[in-house]
């Protein structure tokens, strides 16, 4: 693929010029799809015809002088939680195989498409999402880019995969308590979860409403500031999403700025670490000027509350799955909806309860900060297949630690950008948390480390 | 794995889940017991974490949650 341009930014520039034609990039990317997937295992759809019917409409939109949107020609792949008409909503599961095909788009799909991206397919993930691994009993694990022995983590694995293997420049995923920070971090490229209630999920296979967000992958800061200001808005179909009207991120890249007022956490977030992650965190917090250290009072309590909330919201949803076809589940989530299902209620009145109270603590926490950064896993890529984890010499399953980093955060909604830190062999991931809403700041603290030459994928070969 | 009340051993979280499966109509098999239960002992074993912070009274559980 040398030659041809391959972020979001510069295909849409190209397209929108006439040095290339949106036929030609689908075309391109359609074909790495085929050469590169077996490997990867990050399709579970490819919408060739689709794809291609997008593209030559775009292009003859420019032939007649009509303008092109900011994401002209820019190939994309969704999650297959999102809606894609056509397409049964598979949500990793072979149980909705038999649901009818949908029969719109999901809203951010939309969005993207209006702005003149080209949705290319859908993407492998762990069974309902309930997974920080990658790994799916039915359709097979995604593979991570950089060693297709490992994990590209879960649950949005295929997003991650598609995007770090370079098959497509922007993918969406969510993050209930991690799923696009953990994946971010193994496979080694960017991703955003925005604050809790910015990105609509009308048209999405939920999992925990109270925890579910929405977000976009990308290989470099300006394709996810530019997915995530097309991505905005209001929208009436989900009751969680805010009335905000959209706040573009993409011109604050541009704007010159001082030093960033960072806080390092430590303490939870640094408890069972590789070296190699610490070395990564001292990097990046040195080259940010980061020397206050915090510890987050109850962060473990906050992790427990999450995975409380988790297992019982979850239960809740897929209770006449659990009664019907409770053999068509994979075991490990099967066993963990069944046991959601009877969590005494007190139990989880009290995570909620002390939601609000955490949600108070890491706000005053970040006020008169710019932002708190802390890793996204404590480890790089395990082996797919993986089932313990050491974590500062104790071994714990795997499944249920890799996310104890991110857990924390998703439960009080926090926008988060995660960054991959290209250290060798294999990345690690860190999250840049802001305050709500402020997204921009993350994406600016991003950028500037992206310009220092300290974080981004590492070079396709 | 043990609390100031009672004794979450695996046979104590096994007839657990064997009785609440029966009256919540949860089909739970022979073979998935010992998993299932092992999960209810981890999420119930995180939960007495929640019972050492003070959150007070007054404070509102926030069943749908917005900043």
């Amino acid at each position: 693929m040398s030659g041809e341009p391959t972020s979001a930014v510069a295909i849409a520039t190209a397209v929108q010029s006439g040095s290339t034609t949106a036929l030609a990039v689908a075309e391109g990317a359609l074909a790495r799809i085929e050469a590169e997937n077996p490997r990867l295992n990050a399709f579970t759809d490819v919408l060739v015809e689709r794809a291609l019917r997008t593209a030559r409409a775009l292009d003859a939109a420019r032939a007649t002088g009509e303008p092109l949107g900011p994401l002209a020609g820019v190939p994309f792949a969704v999650k297959n939680l999102y809606d894609v008409a056509g397409l049964p909503t598979l949500a990793g599961s072979i149980i909705n195989r038999a649901r009818p095909p949908a029969s719109h788009d999901a809203v951010l799909i939309r969005r993207l498409e209006a702005a003149g991206a080209v949705l290319v397919g859908a993407l492998n993930m762990g069974e309902y999402a309930y997974d920080f691994t990658g790994e799916n009993l039915h359709y097979g694990p995604s593979r991570n880019p950089l060693d297709t022995a490992r994990m590209t983590g879960g649950s949005s694995g295929g997003s991650a995969a598609a995007v770090g293997g370079g098959l497509v420049p922007l993918a969406l995923g969510s993050d209930t308590n991690g799923s696009i920070r953990v994946p971010a971090s193994l496979c080694g490229i960017f991703g955003l979860k925005p604050t809790y209630g910015r990105l609509p999920r009308t048209g999405t296979f939920p999992f925990v409403d109270s925890l579910d967000h929405l977000g976009p992958f990308a290989r470099t800061v300006e394709d996810l500031a530019l997915a995530f200001d097309v991505l905005q808005g209001p929208d009436g179909g989900d009751a969680a999403c805010s009335a905000r009207p959209p706040e573009p991120v993409l011109p604050a890249l541009e704007r010159p700025r001082g030093k960033w007022n960072v806080a390092v956490a430590e303490g939870y977030f640094t408890a069972g670490a590789t070296p190699a992650a610490l070395e990564a965190l001292e990097c990046v917090a040195g080259a940010l000027g980061a020397v206050r250290r915090i510890e987050i009072a109850d962060a473990h309590v906050a992790r427990a509350a999450a995975y409380l909330l988790t297992t019982t919201e979850g239960a809740a949803l897929h209770l006449s799955r659990l009664r019907d076809r409770a053999d068509d589940f994979e075991p490990i989530v099967r066993d963990r909806l069944l046991s959601g299902a009877m969590v005494p209620a007190q139990l989880v009145t009290r995570a909620q309860k002390f939601r609000a109270h955490f949600r108070d603590h890491m706000l005053s926490l970040l006020d008169g900060l710019d932002a708190i950064i802390a890793l996204s896993t404590p480890c790089t890529a395990p082996l797919i297949g993986q089932q313990l984890l050491d974590l500062g010499g104790q071994s714990v399953p795997l499944r249920a630690n890799i996310g104890l980093y991110a857990q924390p955060i998703s439960f009080v909604g926090l926008p988060v950008v995660a960054v991959p830190v290209p250290l060798s062999p294999l990345p690690i991931g860190l999250q840049i948390i802001t305050a709500p809403w402020r997204e921009d700041i993350g994406l600016m603290i991003a950028d500037t480390l992206e310009r220092l030459g300290l974080v981004g994928p590492k070079p396709m070969t | 794995m043990a609390n100031s009340i009672g004794m979450r051993t695996p046979e104590a979280m096994e007839a657990l889940t064997r009785a609440l499966a029966d009256v919540l109509r949860l089909p739970v098999k022979p073979e998935w017991l010992p998993s299932v239960a092992q999960q209810l002992a981890i999420t119930l074993a995180l939960a007495d974490s929640l019972e050492a912070v003070e959150v007070g009274d007054e404070t509102s559980a926030a069943p749908v949650y917005r900043l």
